[in-house]
């Protein structure tokens, strides 16, 4: 990392004069602090009402003078930075009015005066409450599977809405024509986890340990063991319907746009009917266009790609590859079928579903097991489904599997920003009859 | 696109997503911001700091957040 830094410095000469402007700038604040004991001076003014930012900072008398009559008092909010040509801050005044009646007025003037850019009310920059995440308790699960033996079948709660032990009754003497691949593009797979060794097929040593925890929990919610007496169940009911391959695209959560098409291709290259992705990042004309070839790529070579929609609660327009042609994206609802809180919106995604993201059970390493949030884990119940789907019907398409989980899928409470939420029991159906 | 150098002010939270993340909640736009690599020190619910930060716009990770701080220097503030 710190190599990464030097290299980023050496590539970009205007750091190297920033660089020694920041550290001097912080030497300065901490001396002022040591000596005037006065570590609280990066505080707003608390008891101020406004903040202003004004378009010039010299005009600030210009700002006194208009709100004189007010007997307002105008401070600098952040005095302490010194380099503006790496920070608007300074521009930043607090305006602080005893009479509360007149803050609108004073607000209007200062808009009418031309000299701001912005005015706010000072509790706008109070920070929101910590969103309290929406996570529920296993231990008001009450229902039971009777086709499955997996001890902790009964924590999934998605299955009990996706009508699992309906399908898993159904299909578990069906014979499918192939054993589809599914490849879990991601930080590594616990490839001896006890829950997943059975139904792992390794592509290479080197990715067949996780370098997280993220990869071994996405593999089991998209083909753990399952009527193995052991953990947790997927889709994969008899073992003979999917398998799990890892490629290491995200080594310890973070890499590169680069190093996501290379595993894209190399999955493609080594037979993967789905291409599982729950990871992403914000997009832009050039990587929609790098992804999409790739996609187009895997596309061709037989691979259908899911994709999670991803987790800033805003458009995934916003991301790739949730906004690729060619893949599937999946947004996160929670017990109740609501939108996750952090889940992406779907509205302008041409391929979208939804499926379960919230507080959901499965393998990580070490034969361990933890239940964990995002579109991360909505994506692999996907493409779990799209894998069994596949292993009956080797040649589908991503149009018509999307046709499928889109035309059998349920409403959720926000089907327009989620998409319909997946029933793999009756979008099986479509397949075998 | 090369990481922008900012300054930030703000809060240090807990994220319960993809395993968990620190962040830092920026006060002068409320926006959050994932930390990469954040110090043992600063990895308290509720912290206040003061700290120049790289932000980094294209990072690919399994987050999925939009955006990514790597904080330089940081000052906990009372």
């Amino acid at each position: 990392m710190k190599r990464s830094v030097v290299n980023f410095i050496f590539k970009n000469k205007q750091i190297l004069l920033i660089i020694p402007a920041l550290f001097l700038l912080f030497i300065i604040l901490t001396i002022r602090s040591c000596i005037s004991d006065r570590s609280d001076s990066f505080e707003f003014d608390k008891s101020a009402e406004l903040l202003v930012d004004l378009k010039d900072k010299d005009q600030v008398d210009k700002l006194e003078d208009l709100l004189k009559k007010y007997n307002a008092k105008v401070l600098q909010a952040f005095p302490q930075v010194q380099d503006a040509d790496i920070t608007e801050l300074d521009d930043y005044y607090t305006v602080d009015v005893e009479d509360q009646s007149v803050v609108a007025k004073i607000i209007d003037e200062i808009n009418n005066s031309g000299l701001a850019d912005e005015v706010e009310y000072n509790e706008t920059y109070k920070l929101s409450p910590i969103e309290q995440k929406t996570e529920e308790s296993d231990e008001n699960s009450n229902f039971k599977l009777n086709s499955l033996n997996d001890p902790f079948v009964s924590k999934l709660w998605g299955f009990e809405l996706m009508d699992i032990d309906n399908l898993s009754s159904e299909i578990v003497s069906a014979k499918p024509k192939k054993k589809a691949k599914i490849f879990i593009l991601d930080t590594g797979i616990d490839a001896d986890h006890e829950d997943i060794s059975d139904n792992y097929v390794s592509l290479s040593k080197k990715y067949d340990e996780d370098t997280g925890l993220h990869g071994t929990h996405c593999a089991g919610i998209a083909g753990a063991v399952s009527n193995n007496k052991k953990g947790i169940a997927s889709l994969n009911f008899t073992g003979d319907f999917t398998s799990i391959t890892s490629i290491t695209v995200l080594p310890g959560g973070f890499g590169t746009q680069e190093a996501i098409i290379d595993g894209i291709i190399l999955a493609a290259d080594n037979g993967a009917d789905v291409i599982s992705m729950s990871l992403g990042g914000p997009s832009s004309d050039k990587r929609q266009r790098a992804y999409e070839q790739a996609i187009e790529y895997a596309n061709k070579k037989g691979a259908i790609i899911v994709v999670a929609a991803g987790n800033a609660n805003e458009n995934a327009l916003k991301h790739v590859p949730a906004s690729c042609k060619g893949v599937i994206t999946v947004s996160a609802v929670d017990k109740s079928l609501n939108k996750a809180s952090f889940s992406n919106t779907v509205e302008d995604i041409e391929l979208k579903v939804a499926a379960p993201g919230v507080n959901i059970f499965s393998t990580t390493p070490n034969d361990e097991y933890k239940s964990l949030n995002g579109t991360s884990m909505a994506t692999p119940y996907v493409s779990g489904l799209i894998g069994l789907m596949k292993s009956f019907k080797p040649k589908l398409t991503t149009a018509e599997a999307y046709r499928i989980l889109n035309s059998t899928g349920i409403d959720t409470k926000d089907t327009r920003k989620t998409g319909k939420f997946i029933q793999p029991y009756v979008a099986l159906s479509k397949i075998l009859r | 696109m090369d990481p922008e150098i900012k300054l930030f002010v703000g809060t240090i939270s807990f994220e319960d997503l993809e395993g968990g993340y620190w962040a830092l909640t920026d006060e002068k736009n409320n926006e959050k911001y994932m930390v990469r690599d954040i110090s043992e020190e600063l990895k308290k619910e509720n912290l206040r700091i003061a700290a120049i930060g790289q932000e980094f716009s294209n990072e690919m990770s399994i987050y999925m957040v939009s955006k990514v701080v790597k904080l330089i220097q940081y000052r906990i503030l009372k």
